[in-house]
Protein backbone atom coordinates (compact mmCIF):
# COMPACT_ATOMS: atom_id res chain seq x y z
CA UNK A 1 0.00 0.00 0.00
CA UNK A 2 1.82 3.40 -0.86
CA UNK A 3 1.34 6.39 1.31
CA UNK A 4 -1.28 8.48 -0.25
CA UNK A 5 -3.69 4.68 -0.07
CA UNK A 6 -2.22 4.54 3.47
CA UNK A 7 -3.70 8.34 4.72
CA UNK A 8 -6.63 8.33 2.86
CA UNK A 9 -7.89 5.15 4.38
CA UNK A 10 -6.42 7.15 8.03
CA UNK A 11 -9.00 9.73 6.53
CA UNK A 12 -11.83 6.93 6.29
CA UNK A 13 -11.34 6.37 10.13
CA UNK A 14 -9.77 2.77 8.81
CA UNK A 15 -8.03 1.50 12.63
CA UNK A 16 -5.90 -1.01 10.93
CA UNK A 17 -4.22 2.16 8.21
CA UNK A 18 -3.62 4.17 11.51
CA UNK A 19 -1.53 1.24 13.18
CA UNK A 20 0.07 0.96 9.49
CA UNK A 21 1.21 4.42 9.24
CA UNK A 22 1.64 4.38 13.17
CA UNK A 23 4.13 1.29 12.62
CA UNK A 24 6.01 2.81 9.97
CA UNK A 25 7.12 6.10 11.45
CA UNK A 26 7.16 5.44 15.16
CA UNK A 27 10.91 3.91 15.56
CA UNK A 28 12.36 7.36 14.24
CA UNK A 29 10.19 9.32 15.99
CA UNK A 30 11.06 7.71 18.90
CA UNK A 31 14.68 7.80 18.14
CA UNK A 32 14.84 11.55 18.03
CA UNK A 33 12.55 12.26 20.75
CA UNK A 34 14.79 10.36 23.22
CA UNK A 35 17.71 11.94 21.71
CA UNK A 36 15.85 15.07 22.30
CA UNK A 37 14.81 14.50 25.62
CA UNK A 38 17.11 11.77 27.19
CA UNK A 39 14.52 9.79 28.88
CA UNK A 40 12.51 6.98 28.19
CA UNK A 41 9.57 8.77 30.03
CA UNK A 42 9.22 11.48 28.26
CA UNK A 43 10.34 10.45 24.90
CA UNK A 44 7.19 8.24 24.91
CA UNK A 45 5.17 11.06 25.86
CA UNK A 46 6.49 12.64 23.38
CA UNK A 47 6.48 10.32 20.75
CA UNK A 48 2.43 9.83 21.72
CA UNK A 49 1.91 13.56 21.86
CA UNK A 50 3.30 13.42 18.03
CA UNK A 51 0.81 11.17 16.98
CA UNK A 52 -2.28 12.04 18.61
CA UNK A 53 -1.77 15.62 17.29
CA UNK A 54 -1.08 13.83 13.87
CA UNK A 55 -4.28 12.00 13.59
CA UNK A 56 -5.86 14.64 14.92
CA UNK A 57 -4.64 17.05 12.11
CA UNK A 58 -4.28 14.34 9.07
CA UNK A 59 -6.78 16.23 7.43
CA UNK A 60 -4.76 19.13 7.08
CA UNK A 61 -1.79 16.64 5.24
CA UNK A 62 -1.15 19.07 1.99
CA UNK A 63 1.01 15.87 0.73
CA UNK A 64 3.33 18.74 -0.11
CA UNK A 65 6.30 17.08 1.41
CA UNK A 66 6.32 13.51 2.62
CA UNK A 67 4.67 12.10 5.51
CA UNK A 68 7.44 11.30 7.86
CA UNK A 69 8.74 14.77 7.30
CA UNK A 70 5.31 15.89 8.43
CA UNK A 71 5.63 13.91 11.47
CA UNK A 72 8.95 14.80 12.21
CA UNK A 73 8.20 18.53 12.08
CA UNK A 74 4.91 17.82 14.24
CA UNK A 75 7.34 15.41 16.62
CA UNK A 76 10.44 18.26 16.85
CA UNK A 77 7.78 21.06 17.44
CA UNK A 78 6.07 19.07 19.91
CA UNK A 79 9.55 17.72 21.91
CA UNK A 80 11.13 21.28 21.56
CA UNK A 81 7.95 23.36 23.29
CA UNK A 82 7.86 20.66 26.12
CA UNK A 83 11.55 20.46 26.58
CA UNK A 84 11.49 24.39 27.21
CA UNK A 85 8.85 24.17 29.42
CA UNK A 86 10.37 21.35 31.24
CA UNK A 87 13.56 23.32 31.45
CA UNK A 88 11.96 26.40 32.84
CA UNK A 89 9.89 24.75 35.59
CA UNK A 90 12.86 22.34 36.44
CA UNK A 91 14.92 25.98 37.05
CA UNK A 92 12.13 27.43 39.02
CA UNK A 93 12.11 24.37 41.64
CA UNK A 94 15.62 24.33 41.54
CA UNK A 95 17.55 25.98 44.82
CA UNK A 96 19.18 29.07 43.85
CA UNK A 97 22.35 27.22 45.39
CA UNK A 98 21.65 24.01 43.12
CA UNK A 99 21.37 25.93 39.54
CA UNK A 100 24.64 25.21 37.96
CA UNK A 101 26.72 27.96 36.57
CA UNK A 102 26.45 27.96 32.68
CA UNK A 103 30.06 27.62 30.69
CA UNK A 104 31.86 27.97 34.01
CA UNK A 105 33.24 24.52 33.92
CA UNK A 106 36.54 23.34 36.06
CA UNK A 107 38.59 20.68 35.17
CA UNK A 108 39.00 19.70 38.69
CA UNK A 109 38.56 15.90 37.60
CA UNK A 110 39.49 13.44 34.63
CA UNK A 111 35.74 12.90 33.61
CA UNK A 112 35.95 11.24 30.43
CA UNK A 113 35.36 11.97 26.87
CA UNK A 114 31.83 11.02 26.37
CA UNK A 115 30.95 12.60 29.83
CA UNK A 116 33.13 15.99 28.72
CA UNK A 117 30.92 15.92 25.12
CA UNK A 118 27.22 15.31 26.60
CA UNK A 119 27.80 18.12 29.03
CA UNK A 120 29.02 20.17 25.86
CA UNK A 121 26.10 19.26 24.11
CA UNK A 122 23.84 19.94 26.21
CA UNK A 123 25.36 23.59 26.60
CA UNK A 124 25.18 24.11 22.66
CA UNK A 125 21.90 26.82 21.79
CA UNK A 126 18.87 24.57 21.34
CA UNK A 127 19.10 25.00 17.16
CA UNK A 128 22.85 23.67 17.15
CA UNK A 129 22.08 20.98 19.21
CA UNK A 130 18.53 19.54 17.31
CA UNK A 131 20.68 20.27 14.08
CA UNK A 132 23.36 18.28 15.19
CA UNK A 133 21.79 15.25 17.02
CA UNK A 134 19.55 15.10 13.63
CA UNK A 135 22.74 15.31 11.16
CA UNK A 136 25.55 13.96 12.77
CA UNK A 137 23.86 11.65 15.39
CA UNK A 138 20.94 10.20 13.43
CA UNK A 139 21.89 10.64 10.15
CA UNK A 140 19.41 13.08 8.63
CA UNK A 141 20.25 15.00 5.49
CA UNK A 142 20.45 18.80 5.61
CA UNK A 143 17.16 19.08 3.16
CA UNK A 144 15.54 16.42 5.79
CA UNK A 145 16.58 18.59 8.62
CA UNK A 146 15.46 22.05 6.15
CA UNK A 147 12.25 20.80 5.42
CA UNK A 148 11.32 19.62 9.37
CA UNK A 149 12.51 22.54 10.82
CA UNK A 150 11.44 24.72 8.63
CA UNK A 151 14.42 26.54 7.62
CA UNK A 152 16.85 26.45 4.36
CA UNK A 153 19.33 23.54 3.98
CA UNK A 154 22.00 26.07 4.22
CA UNK A 155 20.97 27.52 7.32
CA UNK A 156 20.94 23.74 8.41
CA UNK A 157 24.65 23.11 7.43
CA UNK A 158 25.79 26.44 9.12
CA UNK A 159 24.30 25.51 12.24
CA UNK A 160 25.80 22.34 12.49
CA UNK A 161 29.27 23.85 11.20
CA UNK A 162 28.91 25.81 14.52
CA UNK A 163 27.85 23.36 16.81
CA UNK A 164 31.22 21.19 15.69
CA UNK A 165 33.04 23.86 16.09
CA UNK A 166 31.27 24.93 19.74
CA UNK A 167 31.88 21.17 20.32
CA UNK A 168 35.67 21.43 19.37
CA UNK A 169 36.24 24.15 21.56
CA UNK A 170 34.69 22.93 24.27
CA UNK A 171 36.76 19.82 24.45
CA UNK A 172 40.13 21.47 22.62
CA UNK A 173 42.12 19.82 26.17
CA UNK A 174 41.16 16.41 24.77
CA UNK A 175 42.33 17.01 21.34
CA UNK A 176 45.61 14.91 21.75
CA UNK A 177 43.40 12.07 22.42
CA UNK A 178 41.52 12.44 18.79
CA UNK A 179 44.24 13.61 16.61
CA UNK A 180 46.83 10.98 17.74
CA UNK B 1 37.97 18.67 -8.91
CA UNK B 2 35.28 18.97 -6.34
CA UNK B 3 35.54 22.54 -4.92
CA UNK B 4 35.87 22.25 -0.97
CA UNK B 5 32.78 23.28 1.01
CA UNK B 6 34.17 25.34 4.15
CA UNK B 7 31.19 23.89 6.38
CA UNK B 8 31.49 20.79 5.35
CA UNK B 9 33.89 19.67 8.38
CA UNK B 10 33.18 16.55 10.09
CA UNK B 11 34.24 15.74 13.74
CA UNK B 12 36.70 13.32 14.38
CA UNK B 13 35.70 9.73 14.14
CA UNK B 14 36.08 9.28 17.98
CA UNK B 15 34.76 12.51 18.77
CA UNK B 16 31.29 10.94 16.35
CA UNK B 17 31.30 8.03 17.99
CA UNK B 18 31.50 9.34 21.35
CA UNK B 19 28.62 11.72 20.50
CA UNK B 20 26.31 8.64 19.14
CA UNK B 21 26.52 7.82 23.23
CA UNK B 22 24.62 10.96 23.68
CA UNK B 23 21.22 10.01 24.84
CA UNK B 24 20.89 6.81 23.05
CA UNK B 25 17.95 5.41 22.97
CA UNK B 26 16.58 1.90 23.62
CA UNK B 27 17.22 -0.96 21.35
CA UNK B 28 13.49 -2.04 21.92
CA UNK B 29 11.67 0.56 20.95
CA UNK B 30 7.70 0.21 23.44
CA UNK B 31 5.63 0.47 20.24
CA UNK B 32 2.88 -1.32 22.07
CA UNK B 33 2.76 0.64 25.05
CA UNK B 34 2.73 3.65 22.99
CA UNK B 35 0.03 2.59 20.76
CA UNK B 36 -2.36 1.66 23.49
CA UNK B 37 -1.91 4.65 25.58
CA UNK B 38 -2.37 6.88 22.37
CA UNK B 39 -5.61 5.09 22.06
CA UNK B 40 -5.93 5.44 25.38
CA UNK B 41 -5.75 9.17 25.18
CA UNK B 42 -8.03 9.58 22.19
CA UNK B 43 -11.15 7.92 23.66
CA UNK B 44 -10.76 10.04 26.63
CA UNK B 45 -10.61 13.17 24.71
CA UNK B 46 -13.46 12.13 22.32
CA UNK B 47 -17.46 13.01 22.57
CA UNK B 48 -18.11 9.27 22.56
CA UNK B 49 -16.46 8.16 25.79
CA UNK B 50 -18.76 8.12 29.16
CA UNK B 51 -17.63 11.26 30.79
CA UNK B 52 -19.88 14.09 31.62
CA UNK B 53 -19.72 16.97 30.02
CA UNK B 54 -17.22 19.02 31.95
CA UNK B 55 -20.34 21.90 31.92
CA UNK B 56 -22.59 19.84 33.58
CA UNK B 57 -19.63 18.42 36.02
CA UNK B 58 -19.11 21.95 37.48
CA UNK B 59 -21.92 24.29 38.04
CA UNK B 60 -19.85 26.42 41.03
CA UNK B 61 -17.42 27.18 38.45
CA UNK B 62 -19.48 28.22 35.72
CA UNK B 63 -21.17 30.60 38.39
CA UNK B 64 -17.50 31.69 39.36
CA UNK B 65 -16.92 32.18 35.74
CA UNK B 66 -19.78 34.03 34.83
CA UNK B 67 -18.73 36.21 38.01
CA UNK B 68 -15.45 37.10 37.13
CA UNK B 69 -16.70 37.86 34.10
CA UNK B 70 -19.42 40.34 35.07
CA UNK B 71 -16.64 41.83 37.86
CA UNK B 72 -13.98 42.15 35.33
CA UNK B 73 -16.24 43.75 33.04
CA UNK B 74 -18.59 45.74 35.73
CA UNK B 75 -14.55 47.02 36.85
CA UNK B 76 -13.38 48.15 33.88
CA UNK B 77 -16.72 50.14 32.84
CA UNK B 78 -16.75 51.92 36.06
CA UNK B 79 -13.25 53.23 35.50
CA UNK B 80 -14.02 54.05 31.98
CA UNK B 81 -17.40 55.49 32.54
CA UNK B 82 -17.32 57.00 36.10
CA UNK B 83 -15.64 60.37 36.79
CA UNK B 84 -13.23 60.48 40.20
CA UNK B 85 -15.41 61.72 42.55
CA UNK B 86 -18.24 59.21 41.87
CA UNK B 87 -15.58 56.53 41.85
CA UNK B 88 -14.78 57.52 45.32
CA UNK B 89 -18.61 57.51 46.42
CA UNK B 90 -18.51 54.10 44.68
CA UNK B 91 -16.12 52.87 47.11
CA UNK B 92 -16.69 54.43 49.93
CA UNK B 93 -20.66 53.21 49.97
CA UNK B 94 -20.03 49.76 48.67
CA UNK B 95 -22.13 47.38 51.30
CA UNK B 96 -19.71 44.58 52.44
CA UNK B 97 -20.29 41.56 51.34
CA UNK B 98 -20.59 39.30 54.04
CA UNK B 99 -17.36 36.60 54.68
CA UNK B 100 -15.50 38.65 52.46
CA UNK B 101 -13.10 40.49 54.70
CA UNK B 102 -11.40 43.98 54.12
CA UNK B 103 -8.30 42.18 54.27
CA UNK B 104 -9.44 41.23 50.51
CA UNK B 105 -9.37 44.31 49.11
CA UNK B 106 -6.62 45.16 46.30
CA UNK B 107 -6.44 48.77 47.04
CA UNK B 108 -8.38 49.12 43.56
CA UNK B 109 -11.51 52.03 44.08
CA UNK B 110 -13.42 50.00 41.57
CA UNK B 111 -15.17 47.22 41.52
CA UNK B 112 -13.05 46.04 44.27
CA UNK B 113 -16.37 43.61 45.33
CA UNK B 114 -16.64 41.95 42.55
CA UNK B 115 -13.02 41.40 42.33
CA UNK B 116 -13.03 40.33 45.91
CA UNK B 117 -15.66 37.96 45.50
CA UNK B 118 -14.09 36.67 42.01
CA UNK B 119 -10.84 35.65 43.53
CA UNK B 120 -12.75 34.06 46.04
CA UNK B 121 -14.45 31.92 44.30
CA UNK B 122 -11.09 31.39 42.12
CA UNK B 123 -8.98 30.29 45.26
CA UNK B 124 -12.00 28.26 46.15
CA UNK B 125 -12.06 26.46 43.07
CA UNK B 126 -8.17 25.97 43.28
CA UNK B 127 -8.16 24.61 46.80
CA UNK B 128 -10.74 21.95 46.05
CA UNK B 129 -8.85 20.93 42.80
CA UNK B 130 -5.72 20.59 44.58
CA UNK B 131 -7.12 18.19 46.98
CA UNK B 132 -8.82 16.46 44.34
CA UNK B 133 -5.50 15.88 42.35
CA UNK B 134 -4.28 14.76 45.91
CA UNK B 135 -6.40 12.59 46.66
CA UNK B 136 -6.30 11.28 42.98
CA UNK B 137 -2.91 10.70 43.30
CA UNK B 138 -3.03 8.62 46.51
CA UNK B 139 -5.83 6.69 45.42
CA UNK B 140 -5.70 5.41 41.90
CA UNK B 141 -9.78 3.90 40.94
CA UNK B 142 -10.39 1.80 37.97
CA UNK B 143 -12.03 5.42 36.88
CA UNK B 144 -9.15 6.78 36.83
CA UNK B 145 -9.42 7.89 32.82
CA UNK B 146 -12.37 9.94 33.89
CA UNK B 147 -11.04 11.64 37.14
CA UNK B 148 -7.74 12.51 35.20
CA UNK B 149 -9.84 14.16 32.38
CA UNK B 150 -11.98 15.97 34.57
CA UNK B 151 -9.10 17.05 36.78
CA UNK B 152 -7.83 18.52 33.49
CA UNK B 153 -10.73 20.11 32.38
CA UNK B 154 -10.90 21.57 35.86
CA UNK B 155 -7.26 23.02 36.01
CA UNK B 156 -7.57 24.95 32.52
CA UNK B 157 -10.74 26.86 33.44
CA UNK B 158 -8.84 27.52 37.00
CA UNK B 159 -5.86 28.47 35.22
CA UNK B 160 -7.57 30.67 32.38
CA UNK B 161 -9.60 31.91 35.72
CA UNK B 162 -6.43 32.65 37.45
CA UNK B 163 -4.90 34.18 34.43
CA UNK B 164 -7.48 36.92 33.85
CA UNK B 165 -7.63 37.92 37.85
CA UNK B 166 -4.00 38.55 37.12
CA UNK B 167 -4.51 40.99 34.44
CA UNK B 168 -7.26 42.60 36.39
CA UNK B 169 -6.92 45.02 39.53
CA UNK B 170 -7.31 41.75 41.46
CA UNK B 171 -3.55 41.21 40.53
CA UNK B 172 -2.16 44.55 41.57
CA UNK B 173 -2.17 43.70 45.36
CA UNK B 174 1.64 42.37 45.57
CA UNK B 175 0.93 39.61 48.28
CA UNK B 176 -2.33 38.11 45.98
CA UNK B 177 -0.50 39.03 43.17
CA UNK B 178 1.87 36.28 44.33
CA UNK B 179 -0.49 33.69 45.69
CA UNK B 180 -2.26 33.88 41.86
CA UNK B 181 0.98 33.53 40.31
CA UNK B 182 2.16 30.40 42.54
CA UNK B 183 -1.20 29.48 41.74
CA UNK B 184 -0.38 29.42 38.26
CA UNK B 185 2.58 27.53 38.28
CA UNK B 186 0.77 25.15 39.92
CA UNK B 187 -2.18 24.29 37.44
CA UNK B 188 0.13 24.46 34.62
CA UNK B 189 2.07 21.50 35.90
CA UNK B 190 -1.06 19.83 36.88
CA UNK B 191 -2.39 20.35 33.12
CA UNK B 192 1.17 19.13 32.14
CA UNK B 193 1.68 16.12 33.56
CA UNK B 194 -1.88 14.72 31.90
CA UNK B 195 -2.92 11.49 32.45
CA UNK B 196 -0.11 9.57 33.21
CA UNK B 197 0.55 11.12 36.68
CA UNK B 198 3.77 10.04 36.78
CA UNK B 199 5.69 9.84 39.91
CA UNK B 200 8.39 12.21 38.95
CA UNK B 201 6.25 14.97 37.93
CA UNK B 202 3.48 14.46 40.69
CA UNK B 203 6.92 15.29 42.94
CA UNK B 204 7.72 18.31 41.16
CA UNK B 205 4.01 19.40 41.93
CA UNK B 206 4.53 18.39 45.28
CA UNK B 207 7.93 20.22 45.57
CA UNK B 208 5.80 23.84 44.54
CA UNK B 209 3.12 23.39 46.32
CA UNK B 210 5.45 22.57 49.84
CA UNK B 211 7.94 25.30 49.13
CA UNK B 212 5.25 27.91 48.54
CA UNK B 213 2.68 26.96 50.85
CA UNK B 214 0.33 27.05 48.05
CA UNK B 215 -2.89 25.30 49.86
CA UNK B 216 -1.96 26.79 53.26
CA UNK B 217 -2.38 30.46 51.95
CA UNK B 218 -4.76 29.44 49.80
CA UNK B 219 -7.06 28.41 52.76
CA UNK B 220 -5.62 31.39 54.28
CA UNK B 221 -6.18 33.70 51.79
CA UNK B 222 -10.73 32.42 51.41
CA UNK B 223 -12.65 34.05 53.52
CA UNK B 224 -14.53 32.34 55.90
CA UNK B 225 -18.31 31.40 54.69
CA UNK B 226 -16.70 31.16 51.07
CA UNK B 227 -15.69 27.25 51.09
CA UNK B 228 -18.22 24.95 49.52
CA UNK B 229 -19.21 27.03 47.20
Amino acid sequence: MDEDELIDRVLGGDAAAERALYDAHVDRVYRLAFRLAGDDDLARDLTQETFIRAFDRIATFRRESSLSTWLHSIGVSVALNRLRTVKRLRQRELPVEGVPEPMTYQRTSEPDLKQRLAQAIDRLAVGYRTVFLMHDVEGYTHEEIGSILGIDAGTSKAQLSRARAKLRLALADFAGEWLS
Amino acid sequence: MTPIDPLDDPLDPTLLDAAREYHRPPQHVPRDAMWAAIARSRASRGPRTGIRPRWASYPALIAASVLLAAGITAGWFAREHLSAPELQTAATTATRVPGVPEGMAGGSTTGTIAYRIAVAHDLTGAEALITAFEDTALHSTGDQQTSDAQLDSWARELLSNTRLLLDSPAGRDPQRRRLLEDLELVLVQIIQVGPSHRADDRQLINRTLDRNQVLTRLRTAIPAGMTGL
